[in-house]
């Protein structure tokens, strides 16, 4: 469970990193050498990176309800739990739609233009 | 069984004799405790802070009029820079984490930091390095290529004196005393706590200081490389930056700006966690939103290493990508928003009482919401391309550095001054002080905007009449002394209070969280009684903080007002603040200053190229090295005392997972996996992104020879380790002795390899990348020998003492990164080029 609230915590920002990163990177790359396609696989790139994201909130919600107790009291022992799951699902909320709005550019801008 | 609640006073007595480090010149040497190393931190960091005012009225003066030759343009450069860096790395970071360091402690309910030596070695490495820096006056070699040091200006051809090198050289060691620091505030925050302190109660301060402590880690480790790629190119040994042989200067913006933007919001999250706990005092109510500002924190961190290429829009890169950090950096308005609606909210639904903490908090909100809106104007690229490089940037970012973090660090001053001293401040002074601060704040900032929008480039060290700038200039200079007043109004109203400020008592303000409870000061011996803390405000919801029920009381016996033979701490679970364990910290100790004096050698050595100096250095470092990690004998049998009459209590001398140790291990080794991968990415960068851009097919033998001596080691190393008691002793030391052979003949051989490659460094920057890569590992091989070393030493001198198995743990966790880390630099250099 833990792991999972690791997960949560951390995987939406770490999935928007990956995302903005291999964008750039592909951008990067593919313009000079002229690779065929280059929007597609940008935008496939958008895809699993807001799937990571959501994933990510997934497994928060998950390992924040595998943890003993369900009252909101805060000497709880489930209590941390759930703040950190609560934490973790908003968090790959914000970078699902991040990623999607990064992910926007391509559809406005032909991914070579000006080159 | 409860603790007996009034121990007898010899034993009281004891404790604190235990807690109390020694007098004197030596004495101050080895203090190890964090409240008085983080004191010294905090007035170091202030005298620096003063240094780099002066250098700024120094370069005001100089722009007061048009063709002003108050100063020359040389020197006119090596003022911004000095000014730049000192107020980046030598202040603000420092101070920062000098503050955490004091107040964390007291704040999350523990007795001091997780790594006492850590915090002598961060302090002194510190100064040394910052003193280091500033002999360049001396010496009339004052770094000048700016505080983010561009290449080529900063190459050897265009700066062929010593400044470059002295920023170069002294930068990386201030970085690395903050990467010291960091790691103890993230181990502390997550490990040492109050019982009952779970995540969902850690305070807002401790959540920033855990978010800057990892971006710190993840931060400074590439500008670390990057700054020893651009010596070793300055020492004519490679060329990493140079494009007459393949290298490429943009590798430095990008290594630099990795680094450079977060470090903005390193600089920011500690004083979003400020502000927060001075909101919530002062408007006398929980924060509103208290999850969404852990949220905004860790979001903030995050998006933070996302915005490095907006300082490089103007580069030529391609449109697209521009596009990509354009969204990514106006994203960042989303966490601070949130932020600032949290603060208002929380003061709209409170009863505000604006003394001057809150004062300087309600001058850092307006600031930092107009520095925050030319940010999203800057991150739209065509405006960007317009202000580029100009004073309305300079202005940008004086409003989102003075307006978001020395407003807020000022308010901390006026905050926690009086638990730091025990004294009050004067309330008139500091509300003067607010008032002259904010006043000449805009009126020095403010015009720089309209001066750059006026065609004022940054940088430069005068202007004509014609241009139209003298009235914005001449505004600036008379606000900045006005603002340098304001900053002495703080020294004068400090002095006071030193001398005549009224006793400060436990809780001045009505604070919420457990360091209003201690002490002001706080006594050497903290929290004799450990805190049990049942809320996320404990001092507004608990009259008593003793253990509420049998089995807790039982666990924590051995801790209240205990141990008095040696100095012991609580470790707890990071999730939920349960007792996990407890924890040995050492005493005082002469290690620290000695590892920071061989630093020291060793930097000068680097400086003047003398070999003889760095072997003076290097063998002063292993001294303080060895002498760090020397097993007492009087300590392990303290320990052992201990243990034998706690049975089925919290264990004692842990190691793996449960040990502090370790968990600062795995902080090491993330730092080398970022230093890892960012060699990686340079090497691809450098190659144009081409898999197969080295010039030959190197052989294979010699990398997979050398990848089955490591999988040995690393197989032998947890074999060794899966041993305890003196009884197997034989084992550990059989399997510490075989895995240091297997890592020596993997040294030799690489070595062998690369001198049969014939790649010299200097030729190219495929030589230097490969040596780069290769060094990485010798580096990463030499740790490992070092804590091979140590292990033996606890097996040979103390077989018996539990903790020695900690230190074994620790090294087995280096063994098996050694072994990725050459997978992943064999797989790099030897395989990729196959591939392409």
């Amino acid at each position: 469970m833990r792991g999972r609230l690791a997960l949560g915590l951390l995987g939406g920002g770490s999935a928007w990193i990956l995302h903005l990163s291999a964008s750039y990177f592909l951008v990067a790359l593919g313009c000079p050498r002229g690779w065929p396609a280059l929007g597609a696989l940008l935008g496939v790139v958008t895809l699993v990176g807001a799937a990571g994201a959501v994933a990510a909130g997934v497994a928060a919600r998950v390992g924040g309800r595998g943890e003993p107790g369900g009252a909101a009291d805060e000497t709880d022992p489930g209590e941390p739990a759930r703040f950190v799951a609560g934490v973790g699902m908003l968090l790959a909320g914000l970078f699902a739609v991040m990623i999607v709005v990064t992910g926007v550019a391509p559809l406005v801008l032909s991914p070579c233009a000006g080159m | 069984v409860t603790p007996d609640p009034s121990p007898d006073p010899a034993r009281r007595e004891a404790f604190e004799r235990v807690w109390h480090d020694p007098t004197g010149f030596v004495g101050a040497l080895r203090t190890i405790q964090n409240i008085p190393l983080s004191r010294r931190y905090m007035v170091a960091a202030f005298v620096f802070f003063l240094a780099a005012g002066i250098q700024a009225l120094l370069l005001r003066v100089q722009l007061f009029r048009p063709d002003n030759d108050f100063i020359d343009a040389q020197t006119y450069n090596q003022l911004f820079t000095m000014h730049g860096t000192t107020m980046m790395f030598l202040f603000v970071i420092p101070f920062l984490e000098a503050l955490a360091a004091f107040m964390l402690p007291l704040m999350l309910g523990t007795r001091d930091l997780p790594f006492p030596r850590m915090t002598a070695l961060s302090f002194w490495t510190y100064v040394f390095g910052g003193l280091f820096l500033y002999t360049s006056f001396l010496v009339d070699a004052v770094p000048d290529g700016g505080w983010f040091a561009y290449l080529p200006l900063t190459g050897k051809r265009y700066s062929p004196g010593l400044g470059i090198d002295f920023w170069d050289i002294g930068l990386s060691v201030a970085e690395l005393a903050a990467m010291g620091a960091a790691a103890e505030l993230i181990v502390g925050v997550l490990r040492m706590r109050a019982p009952g302190m779970s995540l969902a109660r850690v305070p807002l301060f401790a959540w920033a200081m855990l978010v800057t402590g990892v971006m710190i880690i993840f931060a400074f480790t590439p500008l670390i490389v990057a700054t020893a790629m651009l010596e070793l190119d300055r020492k004519l040994l490679t060329r990493f930056f140079d494009p007459n042989a393949g290298g490429k200067p943009l590798l430095w913006q990008h290594l630099f700006w990795v680094f450079g933007h977060p470090e903005v919001y390193i600089m920011f999250v500690p004083a979003v966690g400020i502000v927060s706990q001075i909101v919530q005092t002062f408007a006398r109510r929980p924060l509103v939103g208290h999850t969404l500002m852990v949220l905004a924190l860790v979001a903030t961190g995050f998006v933070s290493f996302g915005l490095w290429v907006h300082h490089m829009f103007a580069t030529g890169l391609q449109p697209l990508a521009l596009a990509f950090f354009t969204a990514a950096t106006m994203m960042i308005a989303v966490p601070n928003g949130v932020q600032v609606f949290g603060w208002l909210t929380t003061l709209a639904t409170g009863r505000p009482r604006w003394a001057p903490p809150l004062l300087f908090v309600a001058g850092f909100i307006v600031i930092f919401v107009a520095g925050g809106l030319t940010g999203v104007m800057l991150a739209a690229v065509p405006f960007n391309w317009q202000a580029h490089d100009s004073y309305f940037v300079v202005g940008h970012f004086h409003y989102v550095l003075i307006g978001g973090v020395i407003f807020p660090l000022f308010a901390a001053l006026y905050y926690w001054l009086p638990k730091i001293t025990g004294r009050r401040l004067h309330v008139r002074l500091g509300q003067w002080n607010f008032w002259l601060m904010f006043v000449f704040f805009n009126v020095t900032f403010f015009p720089m905007h309209l001066a750059g929008l006026a065609g004022m480039p940054r940088r430069v060290y005068t202007y004509g009449e014609s241009v139209g700038w003298a009235g914005y200039n001449a505004l600036s200079t008379i606000g900045a002394f006005g603002f340098g007043a304001a900053v002495l109004l703080l020294v004068v109203n400090v002095a006071w209070s030193l001398y005549a400020g009224p006793p400060a008592g436990r809780d001045p303000w009505g604070g919420d969280t457990l360091e209003w409870t201690e002490t002001s000061p706080p006594a050497e011996a903290q929290y004799p009684e450990l805190p049990v803390v049942r809320g996320r405000h404990p001092v507004w919801q608990q009259t008593a903080f003793a253990p509420d029920d049998a089995e807790l009381a039982r666990a924590l016996a051995p801790l209240h007002v205990a141990p008095t033979g040696w100095r012991g701490g609580l470790v707890v679970s990071a999730l939920e603040g349960r007792p996990l364990a407890i924890v040995h910290l050492p005493g005082p100790t002469l290690a620290p200053f000695v590892v920071s004096v061989g630093f020291v050698g060793l930097l000068v050595a680097a400086l003047i190229d003398n070999p003889a100096l760095a072997l003076v250095g290097a063998l002063v470092t292993t001294g303080g090295v060895v002498g760090w990690f020397w097993p007492r004998a009087s300590e392990g049998r303290a320990i052992a005392e201990l243990g034998e009459a706690r049975t089925g209590r919290l264990p004692l001398a842990v190691a793996g997972p449960m040990a502090n140790g370790w968990w600062a291990t795995c902080v090491l080794l993330l730092v080398l996996g970022t230093a890892l991968l960012t060699l990686v990415v340079s090497y691809f960068y450098l190659g144009d992104g081409a898999l197969g851009w080295a010039p030959a097919r190197l052989p294979l033998a010699s990398p997979l020879a050398a990848a089955g001596l490591l999988l040995a080691a690393s197989g032998a190393m947890g074999w060794g380790a899966a041993t305890t008691g003196s009884a197997t002793v034989a084992r550990r030391r059989l399997a510490l002795a075989a895995v240091s052979g297997a890592v020596l003949a993997f040294v030799a051989i690489t070595i062998l390899g690369y001198l049969a490659m014939g790649i010299p460094p200097h030729e190219g920057a495929y030589g230097s990348i490969l040596l780069g890569l290769l060094g990485f590992q010798w580096l990463v091989a030499g740790l490992l020998l070092v804590m091979l070393g140590l292990a033996q030493l606890w097996a040979w001198l103390a077989p018996g003492d539990p903790r020695g198995h900690a230190v074994l743990a620790n090294t087995s966790l280096v063994s098996h990164f050694t072994l990725v880390s050459w997978l992943v630099v064999a797989g790099t250099l030897y395989l990729t080029p196959r591939l392409g």
